[in-house]
């Protein structure tokens, strides 16, 4: 099995440490803590957005550093959060492909005793769980079917695009977030703009933009009658968890609000559906009310055979 | 260079020097249908931040104009442009190639900035605090290693990024000075007149 460095970010340990303990409570549950290993040394992603438009070799350059951090313990690199995983990703296929740019980037490395060879892979935690983990070893411990809610999925747009690099899923019509949330027996729900930006990364621009962004998303969802978002991205998590609230405000005479669409972290949902007592997950961080999905879920759960 | 009226300045080798690169050697497929602009969030809620029109405004040669633009930074960086284009154009690498360029000029916006000032102070964009390292100890989680400032400053300053963004520091503060003396000036001349009325 391959073994990977948990790569954390920024967002995750420095703003929503319960996301990272979902993970962490998840990995442990699946007796697999021996996958995934903390190491130091890491620093900024740097973040997709800025950083490349910036300057691109000096976003090479950090991201070339990262990886080098985990080339020398022979890991592979597994991220949290979505921004995280394209830059990383990005520098990984890139570094792999264009031999000139490696050398320019490795000669910047060697003034801090580095060198980048080009051999580490790296994954988002959907990935991990879609092909290391795997449905067997999944379904084998879900003891509470999620039967009865209705899970939109948002995938995020640094998992998905550019699809040639980062080769998650087919970007314009992506199934594996949604077959990863079936596994916990809840439905999860088709909706319009599903591949559409939280608005993230226009939100320090205008917050106007980024508020438009997530209430679009939102009004297609509520359509269909979702009962709760899940996310792969702390971005994304943040954007729809407290930007809901922030939105639902900004707009009370435009649209249908305010909305209470809980959002979840893909490992919450998945703890949920293990039967991990929902008050370890310290769902009162939580902006949009997580308390009337837990009834719902409890109130026709099926125990599983 | 041909200069068409005053205001606006034509620049045909910029096309050529962006077609030189490798992730822009493409761009002159665009037949401008805009599935780019049609599937831009930005561009749906921003009304200023328009994929199809930097693209048309190269190809014709507006190369100051396009740069700049303090609009280039509504990119989301989402990538849909490049997926939806039906020519292969890669859209997202051309307009981050841009911002380089508009970077280069001082044409950062503000936020970026300080983003970087934390990456230089702390190793990262979003910096740690006491207050969420005590709920990491109440959760059980692993207390977290020091961020490698000082390679992530050799690196930055190897690069020639750390100089780009003093320059643009040392512009805004120009600007902020100049804005200032402006106003002196404004205040000087209305107590003047004060007095002269008087």
């Amino acid at each position: 099995m391959t073994e990977y460095a948990l790569f954390l970010g920024c967002m995750v340990p420095n703003r929503l440490p319960h996301l990272e303990f979902s993970f962490r409570k998840i990995l442990n549950h699946l007796d697999s803590n021996d996958l995934v290993h903390d190491i130091s040394g890491f620093g900024c992603c740097p973040e997709p957005i800025g950083f490349p438009g910036m300057d691109n070799i000096t976003f090479m350059t950090l991201a070339a550093r990262n990886l080098t951090v985990a080339e020398e313990q022979k890991l592979d690199i597994l991220t949290l959060c979505t921004g995280c995983f394209e830059s990383l990703k990005t520098a990984s296929v890139k570094l792999k492909h264009e031999p000139k740019l490696l050398e320019k980037v490795n000669k910047h490395l060697s003034k801090v005793g580095r060198e980048y060879n080009g051999t580490v892979e790296v994954k988002h935690i959907a990935q991990f769980f879609y092909d290391d983990i795997g449905f067997e070893k999944l379904k084998k411990n879900v003891v509470k079917h999620l039967d009865n809610i209705k899970v939109a999925a948002h995938y995020g747009c640094h998992l998905l695009r550019p699809s040639e690099i980062l080769a998650f899923d087919d970007p314009h019509n992506p199934t594996k977030l949604d077959e990863l949330i079936e596994a916990t027996g809840a439905k999860s729900v088709m909706y319009l703009r599903r591949d559409y930006c939280c608005g993230a990364g226009t939100k320090s621009l205008d917050g106007n933009v980024a508020a438009e962004m997530v209430m679009e998303k939102l009004r297609q969802i509520a359509r269909v009658g979702a009962d709760c978002m899940s996310v792969v991205c702390p971005f994304c998590f943040l954007q729809f968890d407290l930007g809901q609230e922030m939105a639902s405000r900004a707009f009370k005479d435009s649209y249908d609000v305010p909305y209470q669409i809980p959002v979840l972290y893909y490992t919450q949902l998945l703890g949920l559906s293990f039967g991990i007592d929902p008050k370890e997950f310290d769902f009162k961080r939580h902006r949009i009310k997580v308390k009337p999905l837990l009834e719902k879920i409890d109130a026709v759960a099926v125990p599983a055979v | 260079m041909v200069t068409r009226s005053k205001h606006i300045k034509i620049n045909h080798e910029f096309i050529r020097e962006l077609t030189k690169l490798p992730e822009c050697e493409n761009l002159k497929n665009c037949y401008q249908c805009g599935a780019c602009s049609s599937y831009c969030p930005s561009f749906k809620y921003s009304k200023v931040y328009n994929p199809r029109k930097i693209v048309q405004d190269v190809l014709v040669g507006l190369k100051d104009e396009i740069l700049e633009n303090t609009n280039l930074w509504f990119c989301g960086v989402c990538h849909a442009c490049t997926e939806q284009c039906p020519q292969g154009v890669e859209l997202s690498e051309i307009l981050s190639h841009i911002r380089n360029l508009a970077s280069k000029i001082g044409n950062i916006p503000t936020h970026l900035v300080s983003e970087v000032k934390n990456l230089l102070e702390t190793g990262q964009v979003v910096p740690p605090s006491s207050a969420i390292n005590r709920r990491r100890e109440k959760f059980g989680l692993p207390e977290l290693p020091d961020a490698p400032v000082d390679e992530i400053r050799t690196l930055v300053k190897s690069t020639g990024f750390e100089d780009m963004i003093r320059r643009k520091i040392e512009l805004e503060k120009a600007k902020e000075r100049e804005i200032m003396e402006e106003a002196k000036a404004r205040m000087k001349k209305m107590e003047e007149k004060k007095t002269e009325d008087a």
